[in-house]
C-alpha cells in the first residue's frame, strides 16, 4: 500500500545531509594519489599495469557521513595457486615499501610520526593522523586485470583468496540504473541508518551491501515504489530472512553469501553483535511502517526523524519545495519518456518540452 | 463571404486516434493502446521524480471531446486539488485554453499528467499546491467534469 506522505523531498534533502563533506571528498581524492604515485614509481616492490586501482565504498560511490578511508587495490604479478609469491612475505614487502612513505612526502623527524603504516590481515593500513585519514592498500594478483577475478593475500592464513571487489561494484552499478537509480540511494539510506543506530557493534558496509543486493536482485523489493517504502520493505525482508536464527539457535549467526562469489562473508558476524543489528533493524522496520500509515504529515516527519535523526531528516522543506516548484514551470520544464520532470535539457535522450497550462479546479480544502 | 468561426474550425486537421497513438508510442514508449467504448484509452506508468514511486495512470480519448487522465494507482490522497468531480486530472482550463482536435496528447496532456504529479508530490510534502492554478469564478467547472455533456464512465 502507498503511503499517505512519501515525503520525497525530506529524502532528497536526506541523502545530501548524509553526503560526506566537500573537504573529506577532496582529502579523499588527494592522499590516495599521492601514494598510488609512490607505489607505482617504486623499483623494488614490482606492480604490473594498471599499477594500482581504487576499490571499496568510496569508489562505489557509497560513502555516507565523513569519508574515513579509502582502499585501493595495488596489482602484482604472481601465482596464486603456487602461492608465488609467498602470500605472508608479500604484505611484508609492501608495508617495507609504505614505510617509506613519509621520507617521500617530506615527512621529517617528528612529523614522520603523523604517518601510521601497519600491517593488516589483507592490506597495509596508513593512517595520516593530521588529517584523521585511513587508507588500505590491498595487494592482489589479477591473471585477468582488476574487472575479473583476483587474488588477495591472507596473512594468517599464508595463502591467496579469491575475491571480486570491482565485480561488486559493476553489480551494484547495473542494478542501480536498471531500478532508476534508487538502489545505491537506499544503500546509503541502510548504511546511514547502521551508523546512526549503531554506536558499536555495527556490521561491515560490505555485508549491509551484500543484503541490499541480495534482496535487490532476487525480486524481493518493490523497486517501483517510492524510497521510503523501500526503506521499510529492506529492514522487513532482512528481519524475515533472519530473525528464525534468534530463536532456533543460541549461537548462529547468518551467512550472507558474496553477490559475486557466492561464498559466506560474514563467517566472523558475532552472535551479539548480530543480535544487536536484528533488535535495531526491528525497530527500524516498525517505526518506518508507522511513518508510512501516518495520517498526519507532522506525525510521519516525527517517525523518518527517529530512524535516520533530526539533524539529518529535516521538518520542513519549504524553501526547497518552493524552488522544485519554480524549477518544473510548465513551458520551460522538460518531460523524459518516463515522465521524469526535468528543468533543462539533457546531453542525450527523447524530451518533450512541457507546454504553458494553468492547473484548473478547487484547491486544497 | 468568409467562411464563419465554426466553418473555419473545421477546416482544422485532425489528430485521430491514430495519430494521437504514433506520437504517444514514440515520445512515451512505456504506454499500452486499447479501444475501448469508443475511446482510445492509453495506459502506463509516470515517474515525475527519481525518488518518486511510479504511478499508473490512464489516458482516455473520444474525438470531439476532451481527453481525461485518471491516476489508478496508487489511490490519490482524500481531499487532492485539480481533480474534477470524478477524480481525473484537472490539467488546463478548458475556458482559457480549450482542447483543439489538432492537439497532441502526447506533447500536451502526457507532460501536463507528470507536470500533475511532480507538484502533487510537493503537496504532499507541504499542503500547498504550488503549479500555476487557475481559478474561474466559474463554478459549473468547479468540481464538474472535463467533458459535462458525456457520461463519465469509470476508467480503471
Amino acid at each position: 500500500m502507498a503511503p499517505n506522505f512519501p515525503l520525497n523531498t525530506h529524502f532528497e534533502e536526506l541523502l545530501k545531509n548524509i553526503q560526506p563533506p566537500v573537504a573529506r571528498i577532496k582529502t579523499a581524492q588527494r592522499l590516495p594519489r599521492l601514494v598510488r604515485d609512490y607505489i607505482k614509481a617504486s623499483q623494488t616492490f614490482l606492480t604490473i599495469t594498471p599499477h594500482t586501482r581504487l576499490a571499496g565504498s568510496y569508489a562505489q560511490n557509497m560513502v555516507v557521513g565523513e569519508v574515513k578511508d579509502v582502499d585501493t587495490l595495488v596489482r602484482v604479478s604472481g601465482n596464486p595457486e603456487t602461492n608465488e609469491p609467498e602470500a605472508k612475505q608479500l604484505i611484508r614487502d609492501l608495508k617495507g615499501l609504505l614505510d617509506g612513505l613519509p621520507a617521500y612526502l617530506g615527512y621529517e623527524g617528528y612529523a614522520e610520526t603523523q604517518i601510521e603504516v601497519e600491517r593488516a590481515r589483507r592490506s597495509i593500513h596508513v593512517y595520516f593522523k593530521d588529517e584523521d585519514f585511513h587508507l588500505d592498500f590491498v595487494p592482489c594478483i589479477a591473471p585477468d586485470g582488476f574487472k575479473n577475478l583476483l587474488y588477495v593475500p591472507d596473512r594468517d592464513f599464508n595463502e591467496w583468496i579469491a575475491s571480486h571487489p570491482i565485480g561488486y561494484i559493476t553489480l551494484l552499478n547495473k542494478l542501480n540504473k536498471k531500478y532508476g537509480k534508487k538502489v545505491k540511494p537506499l544503500g546509503k539510506l541502510l548504511k546511514h541508518f547502521r551508523n546512526h543506530q549503531m554506536k558499536n557493534r555495527k556490521p561491515k558496509s560490505y555485508w549491509l551491501g551484500a543484503l541490499l543486493l541480495y534482496h535487490v536482485q532476487t525480486g524481493n523489493l518493490n523497486m517501483d515504489a517510492c524510497l521510503g517504502v523501500l526503506f521499510r520493505d529492506l529492514l522487513d525482508e532482512i528481519h524475515y530472512q533472519y530473525d528464525h536464527l534468534l530463536w532456533t539457535s543460541d549461537t548462529a549467526t547468518p551467512n550472507i553469501p558474496d553477490p559475486v562469489l557466492n561464498h559466506n562473508i560474514s563467517w566472523n558476524w558475532s552472535r551479539t553483535h548480530f543480535k544487536t543489528f536484528m533488535s535495531r533493524i526491528d525497530e527500524g522496520r516498525q517505526w518506518a511502517t508507522e511513518a508510512l500509515d501516518a495520517g498526519d504529515r507532522d506525525e510521519a516527519i516525527t517517525y523518518w526523524q527517529k530512524i535516520f535523526g533530526e539533524e539529518y531528516f529535516p521538518s520542513e522543506v519549504e524553501t526547497v519545495v518552493s524552488n522544485l516548484a519554480n524549477a518544473a514551470c510548465p513551458g520551460k520544464s522538460l518531460v523524459s519518456s518516463t515522465g521524469l520532470i526535468l528543468p533543462s535539457q539533457p546531453a542525450s535522450g527523447l524530451y518533450t518540452t512541457t507546454q504553458p497550462t494553468k492547473f484548473h479546479g478547487i484547491e486544497q480544502v | 463571404m468568409g467562411l464563419s468561426k465554426f466553418e473555419y474550425s473545421q477546416l482544422r486537421p485532425t489528430a485521430n486516434l491514430a495519430i494521437q497513438n504514433l506520437h504517444i508510442l514514440y515520445r512515451f514508449p512505456g504506454f499500452t493502446y486499447r479501444r475501448e467504448r469508443g475511446a482510445g484509452v492509453w495506459r502506463g506508468t509516470l515517474q515525475p521524480r527519481p525518488l518518486s514511486q511510479k504511478y499508473r495512470v490512464a489516458v482516455s480519448y473520444k474525438l470531439c471531446s476532451c481527453p481525461t487522465v485518471k491516476v489508478i494507482a496508487p489511490i490519490l490522497l482524500p481531499k487532492t486539488p485539480h481533480l474534477w468531480g470524478d477524480g481525473t486530472l484537472c490539467l488546463f482550463y478548458p475556458k482559457e485554453s480549450p482542447w483543439k482536435r489538432d492537439m497532441l496528447i502526447a506533447t500536451t496532456i502526457l507532460p501536463w499528467t507528470a507536470l500533475w504529479l511532480y507538484y502533487y508530490e510537493l503537496w504532499l510534502d507541504t499542503g500547498k499546491w504550488l503549479g500555476p492554478s487557475s481559478h474561474s469564478a466559474d463554478r459549473h467547472l468547479q468540481g464538474g467534469y472535463a467533458n459535462p455533456a458525456e457520461d463519465n464512465e469509470e476508467i480503471s
